[in-house]
């Protein structure tokens, strides 16, 4: 079986005959109406006319009986409906992971922040105490040196 | 003067006849094609004996190859307007390849469906071992 587009391509196919069929038929005309007129050339475009026309006929009757043998007269009733149904649920369910799973990466990065913050102030802190004993012990020396 | 012309066109209701007309009007546009083309080339030897003058006997034929070349294109586009109506009808009422379009849209949704449902079921699983993993480490950490 020829698939849905194939039968629209081939009336495509029809329109430009009818086409090229119109055009012929002026184009013969056109020669006869010239001065000199050249037989040859007009016989060859009435030809082209002739044999267009008899595709066309035949063509489109084919595509007629076509119709009238795969159509009813009852509507068709069959729908894609319930599987694309089925493939939105998918997709939503898909979308709710999604946003649940960019949740937790929030909460996770707003933890690390909150890590990073609390972070520096400890080695900070460690240091100036360190620096403040340090100080004192320096001074305590230079306080023992002044004495001795 | 006899000049071929397609029938107007109706609204038939049933299909059958809708099928009918438009293998009528395509007989009839072919047949109004063919028909004027020969009449404008038996008019282009003009050796119609009348009792006319020549000029205007000139003038009617002109006038006539007028109206037959009117008719030809006329012909032409309802030809056109007629593979238009095929298609509409096409597309309405061809159930075998609206059956086709159907099985294939359904195929495809399925596969998109299953493999969203897969993606899904992947990610499940790689989330309860991270879970475990974490649920691990906190058991056995200082913060328990």
């Amino acid at each position: 079986m020829t698939a849905p587009m194939e039968k629209i391509q081939i009336l495509d196919t029809i329109e430009k005959d009818i086409i090229t069929c119109l055009q012929s038929a002026g184009q013969a005309l056109m020669e006869l109406s010239k001065e000199k007129s050249s037989v040859k050339q007009a016989e060859v475009q009435t030809h082209q006319f002739l044999k267009t026309l008899g595709l066309v006929e035949s063509k489109l009757t084919e595509q007629i009986n076509y119709l009238t043998q795969v159509s009813t007269g009852q509507p068709h009733e069959g729908s894609g409906y319930a599987s694309q149904k089925v493939l939105q649920m998918a997709w939503h369910r898909l979308e709710h992971a999604r946003s649940r799973v960019n949740e937790l990466e929030r909460i996770k990065n707003k933890h690390l922040q909150g890590r990073t913050l609390l972070r520096p102030q400890q080695p900070q802190s460690q240091q100036m105490s360190q620096a403040q004993q340090n100080g004192v012990q320096q001074m305590g020396s230079s306080h023992s040196g002044t004495t001795g | 003067m006899k000049i071929t012309m397609a029938n107007p066109r109706g609204l038939p209701q049933s299909k059958e006849a809708l099928l009918k007309s438009y293998t009528t009007r395509l007989k009839d546009d072919v047949k109004s094609m063919l028909e004027n083309f020969e009449e404008i080339v038996k008019l282009a030897k003009g050796e119609s004996e009348t009792q006319l003058s020549k000029i205007t006997q000139s003038e009617q034929d002109t006038f006539e190859m007028h109206v037959r070349a009117a008719n030809i294109v006329r012909a032409g586009e309802s030809l056109m307007k007629l593979v238009s109506d095929i298609k509409q009808y096409l597309i309405l009422n061809d159930f075998p390849s609206v059956n086709e379009a159907i099985t294939q849209n359904s195929k495809l949704f399925r596969t998109k469906q299953n493999e969203c449902d897969q993606k899904l079921m992947s990610l499940r699983d790689d989330m309860a071992a991270d879970l475990y993993d974490l649920e691990e480490e906190y058991y056995t950490s200082i913060y328990k």
